[in-house]
Order: C-alpha cells, then structure tokens, then sequence
C-alpha cells in the first residue's frame, strides 16, 4: 500500500488552489481559480463546456502547468511536482483503461508503480478493490470485453487502489445512459464514505453535482461563480446564472421601484408590483434587478385568492408537457412566461389556452442583480 | 399480423433492401453504373498485369509439359539460392535498421506540439519526394574511393589509404535504409498517432514516471504498428534493385537483380518466370504473417483506436 503515512493524517487531503490561471493561446480557459478544499470533502465543479472546470482539474492533476497560481495539497506546494509524484488517482472521461492489460492488471498498475506489493499481497489488494466496485471475478477480461458500466467500475478500482488521498473525477459517468449514471452516482457515494478520500468531481450536469457533492463549485468561462453547499446554490444562487444552471429557474426582469418596511417593492415588466423580501444580498438601490421564482413554488389554479404573503399574477396556459412525475404548465403572464412544475394529477385539469391564475409564496421569490454574467465582465 | 413495414424494420439491412419498396422499383438498373466507373481500371489492370503475371506463372510450369523444374533448378543452384538468402539478409538488416532509426522519430512526431511535428515530417518527407535512382547515385558520390567520406577522412588524418566502402553490404544497406525511412516512419507515425494520450497521461497520474509509461502503455500499443510498418518495410526491401544494382557487388545481388539477369542477359525466360513467381509468393508469405501477427491487436479489441 501507500507508504506509511502519518497516522494522524485525515484519509483526505486537503486541497487548495490559489489564484489559478491557465491561457491557452489568446483564450484564458483557468482565470485567478481560488478554492478552499476540506479534508475528505466530495467537491464538484459544475458549469458549461467551456467554463474551464476540465482545466481546473488538469492543473491539479499536473497534466498542464499553470500560468500563474499555486496548487497546495495538505499546505504543500505541488506545482513542481510531476503527476506521477503527486499520488492523485483519477477517473478519466472515457475511463482511458490500458486496453493491453486485464482488467485485473489495469488495477494492478498503480500499486506496481507506487508500492512494493507483489506476489499474493498485491492480487489481494487488487480483489479487494474489484470488490469494492463489484467486478469482483472478471479480473482475467480485457477492457473490451466489459460493458461500458464495467469499465467505469474499472477505472474507479484502478483510481482507488493505492489508497490515494485525492480523486480526481473527470465526468466519470459522462458516457453511460441515465438508469446507470444515477445508479453508480449512488456508488460513487458510498465508496467516498467508505474510503474518506478528498474527491474533486467535475461535471456539466446539475442534478449529479446536486446528488453527489458536499460542496458544488459553479464556474462560467473560467472563474469561479459561486461556492457552496448543493441546498444553498439551488436556494440561494447569487446570479441568475447559477439559478438557472441549477435546476429550471424562471427569471423575470423587474424593477425595484421602492420600499415598504423589510420589504422592497418590485415593478414586472406588465406593471404588477410585488413587495419582496430580499435576501441576504443588499439590493440597495432602486433599478434593475432579476427575479428568480423556482418552477415548483409555482401554483396554478382556476380561481383567484386573496393572500398577503403570496404573490399572484393572472394568465394564460400555452403549453403542458407530462412528465411523468409532474406536469410542465407554461403560463404567459403580463411579465413574461412563467414555467411551473405541478405534481401529483392536479396539472392534468389544464390544458393550452386555459385562463388561470400563477401565484408562489413571497417568500420564495429571490432577488437577483440583472443580467448578471455580463455584469462579472 | 405484423404489418408490411413492421417485416421489413425486423428483417437485417440486407434483407430488407430485397424487398420491392417503392423507390427501388423507379430506380434506374443498378449495377451498370458501378460497372461503368470501375471498367476502365479493370480492363487495365487485367490487360497490362494480371494477364502478364498469368502468361509467367504458366510459363515457369512449361518444361516439356506441366512441371516444377524451373523451380527445382532455381533451389537447387548455389548461385540462384544464395541470391535469394541474400535478399533475405539484407531485407531483415534494411528492416531491422529503420526501424531502430524510425521508431524514435516517429515518437517525437506522434507526441510532439504542432510545430515541431510540421517541421520533423516535413525533414521526413523531403527525401521521399527525390527520385530513389538519384539518391541511390548520391550515396556512390559520397561513398566511392575518392568520395566525400573517404576524402574528409583523409583530411583529418583518421585514415592513410581509402576505404572501399561502396560494393559492400555496408553500402546496400546504408543506401537502402535511407531510402526506405521515411516509409517507416510514417507508418510507425500513423499508427502510433491513433495511441490515445490520455492512457499515457492515465500511467502517469497513476504513479508511472516517464520511462515506465512509455515501456508499458505506449510501447506496447505502438507494437502493431511496429510489425506493420517491419513488413511493410521487409516486403518493399525484398523487390529493391536500382539501389542494390549500384551501391552493392557481386556478393550483394538479390533477387529482382537475378530476375533481370535471368530474362535480359541469359534470355532464359522460363528461370526468369520462376524467381518472379517465387518473389511473389515469398512476399504473399509475409504479407500473411503481417495478417497472423495482426490478429494479437484484435486480442485487445484494438489497441490503436
């Protein structure tokens, strides 16, 4: 196994990237990254092709230098040390498994090279990893020979064998159809508390950021946008960026155009005014600003009710989609259109063309600045 | 009952292209036109080589009659043989040569930036646009008596008396090699630009230094490559005759010189017919050993791609 480390050591490591930057050419794909990682955290990096979350995970895997910055794993500098140093496992896209070598020698790899395990010792090792990942006996296969579910346990075996204290994770479950992805999403889970490994998982999905993670790093075009818990991104996104990265979201321009105690008064494009509670972010002057209403506050109904603490708008259906689970109602309303997410039978009554009433609780309209990813420019 | 459609989408692709569908019916004939496109090429090719190559297999069997004695004779004359040794010999050094000078060029080409690898095919390729006869007559300028090696050696004082480096194996070899690199390299090349990078970097990243990766996850993905671009390279070897003709001797003839000699200078063209047709199937052997060596790729479920 790994030489001994220190026994005081948390099985994680702790991560931490300092004002990262990476050009390619004219294109900065990495600009001034800086992440706080815990001990044992599973932290994922969410955002777009393009945002710069595979570059962020390169860097700290040592495949490409930084332009500027530092990476610490436990307060040490690594960026002199090559990747091979850097006793890192890695889960790639396409799980990049030694297509010459046996399941059971693509596992075997890294303990060859980082340990002095042979003999019986090391193929104990290794069936205990291929247990952990449920390929236990298909050690003698070759890659190919394995469904694409089986090779992604393979490359997880191969990335966790030598008891590494960071997991990089580059959208491991990218080529796999939804049933499987949510399947081993929940492996992937429980094999991060088994082994208490630092874990840095890079996605372009959100409901797997939001499933997986302790803490969700959203990143646009090369920085980073918002950091935090899944509950307090998908609640509380800063930009309508992040609310509409994270989950549907319906974002209303609006005006605020006064006060009212707490409350501050919101004008919709229609001429509705809404009091608002903001959040914890000062929206101090008057202007624009977004609101950010999730599709399932919304309710919609037939009839009109009078209740302080809920916002309501009239309008009109123009599209229902079933989704199963719930209905997809889209509701044009003097402000623009508002898509609510109605469960249980109660969606099934509306049809295109219904006049209905929109209504949410005023406490789950969120306040946002306008147009916000242009304004980071 | 299944309808007409729901057959059809069961059936294989093939099958169901039987079936009369309504497009099929108002299509013009198929076959002429494909018939039409490749004629020409086929006429050629029967006329002007497979015709030739038939009229020489039949006249290396004609000895009063149906028989093997031009092969017989061809086998059993220490002269004929040893020609055919010989091509083997110098095939097997020519291959084993380009590929121990190849192989770390095409690396550097296959794992290089852009700009180098632009720049290192380019130096690849030039010499492969020369005519080999005007390459072959270079390395007689350089190598000969009074040549620029002999001389600059003279010069500082190395040697006293020239060297005879032309009309030695030496001198085949080094002429061919040159001559046969670039086709190497770029075989090596293109097969080791299909090894993904990112198993390398996957070695990496799970503990292997640089020379580890490359000895067990880049050399051994690069080894189908090597057998190809060896046999494909031993094979062109086997049919040289300019440069073995000009930078070689007596002791160095190979084959195809033999079969020049035979139908030319002797006018025997019976013999002549034979060592052709045994060239040709010395060459189909290989090429069916590349086929057997090739199937170890399929093992791994291709390791290139």
């Amino acid at each position: 196994m790994v030489p001994p480390a220190e026994p005081e050591l948390p099985k994680g490591a702790a991560l931490r990237l300092e004002r990262l930057t990476k050009r390619f050419g004219s294109v900065v794909a990495v600009r001034e990254v800086c992440l706080d990682i815990p001990a044992g955290c599973f932290v994922t990096l969410l955002g777009p092709s393009g945002s710069g979350k595979t570059t962020t995970l390169n860097l700290i895997a040592g495949f490409v230098l930084p332009d500027a910055g530092e990476i610490y794993v436990d307060r040490q500098a690594i960026s002199g040390v090559p990747p091979h140093r850097r006793n890192v496992g890695m889960v790639f896209q396409n799980y990049a498994l030694f297509p010459h070598m046996t399941v059971f020698e693509n596992v075997a790899f890294p303990l060859r090279m980082r340990t002095a395990l042979a003999g019986a010792a090391l193929g104990r090792r290794v069936e205990e990893t291929l247990d952990l990942v449920q390929l236990g006996g298909l050690g003698a296969r070759y890659p190919r020979q394995l469904s694409g579910g089986q090779q992604q346990r393979v490359a997880m075996a191969r990335a966790l064998v030598s008891d590494p204290r960071l997991l990089l994770m580059d959208e491991p479950l990218g080529a796999l159809d939804k049933k499987l992805r949510e399947r081993l999403q929940l492996e992937i889970k429980a094999i991060h508390r088994r082994v208490g490994a630092t874990i840095v998982y890079v996605t372009h999905d959100q409901s797997e950021a939001l499933t997986l993670s302790d803490l969700v790093v959203v990143m646009d075009r090369g920085r980073v946008v918002q950091i935090g818990s899944p509950r307090s991104l998908y609640e509380a996104p800063d930009t309508g960026f992040v609310a509409d990265f994270l989950g549907g979201a319906n974002l209303m321009p609006a005006q605020v155009t006064g006060a009212a105690g707490e409350d501050v008064i919101v004008a919709l494009p229609g001429g509705a005014t809404i009091p608002v509670r903001p959040s914890h972010q000062p929206i101090g002057a008057l202007g624009p600003v977004q609101l950010m209403i999730r599709p399932e506050d919304i309710e919609v109904s037939r009839s009109h009710q009078n209740d302080p603490e809920r916002v309501a708008l009239a309008g009109e259906v123009v599209e229902a989609a079933y989704l199963g689970d719930a209905i997809k109602l889209v509701v044009a309303v003097s402000g623009g259109l508002l898509t609510a997410k109605v469960t249980g039978r109660r969606g099934a009554e509306f049809a295109p063309g219904d006049a209905v009433t929109v209504g949410w609780p005023r406490s789950a309209t969120r306040i946002l600045p306008a147009t916000s990813t242009e304004a980071a420019d | 009952m299944p309808s007409p459609r729901e057959v059809m989408d069961a059936l294989p692709a093939e099958d169901a292209r039987l079936l009369p569908t309504p497009a099929a019916v108002r299509a013009p004939r198929p076959g002429l036109l494909p018939l039409l496109l490749l004629g020409p090429a086929v006429a050629w090719t029967f006329l002007f080589f497979l015709l030739p190559l038939a009229v020489m297999v039949w006249q290396s069997v004609q000895h009063d009659g149906l028989s093997l004695f031009h092969y017989r004779k061809l086998l059993s004359t220490p002269l004929y043989l040893s020609a055919i040794m010989t091509t083997f010999q110098i095939s097997l050094g020519v291959t084993a040569g380009s590929l121990l000078l190849g192989y770390p060029v095409a690396y550097v080409i296959a794992t290089a930036g852009p700009r180098v690898r632009g720049l290192v095919l380019l130096l690849v390729v030039i010499p492969y646009w020369l005519d080999y006869i005007v390459r072959s007559y270079s390395w007689m300028v350089l190598l000969g008596r009074m040549g620029l090696v002999n001389r600059s050696l003279i010069e500082i004082g190395l040697i006293s008396e020239p060297l005879s480096l032309l009309y030695s194996i030496w001198s085949v070899n080094i002429g061919m090699i040159q001559i046969l690199l670039p086709l190497m390299v770029l075989t090596l090349y293109g097969a080791m630009h299909g090894i993904d990078q990112r198993l390398v970097q996957a070695a990496a990243i799970h503990g292997a230094g640089p020379w580890q990766a490359f000895r067990r996850v880049f050399f051994p993905l690069s080894l189908p490559g090597v057998y190809g671009a060896s046999l494909l390279t031993f094979v062109v070897s086997m049919g040289f005759y300019i440069t073995p003709a000009l930078l070689g001797g007596r002791k160095q003839t190979m084959i195809s010189q033999l079969i020049y000699t035979l139908a030319s200078d002797m006018l025997d063209w019976p013999l002549a017919s034979a060592a052709s047709v045994l060239l040709l199937i010395l060459s189909l052997a290989i090429v069916l050993v590349y086929n057997r060596l090739f199937s170890i790729d399929r093992l791994w479920g291709g390791a290139t791609s």
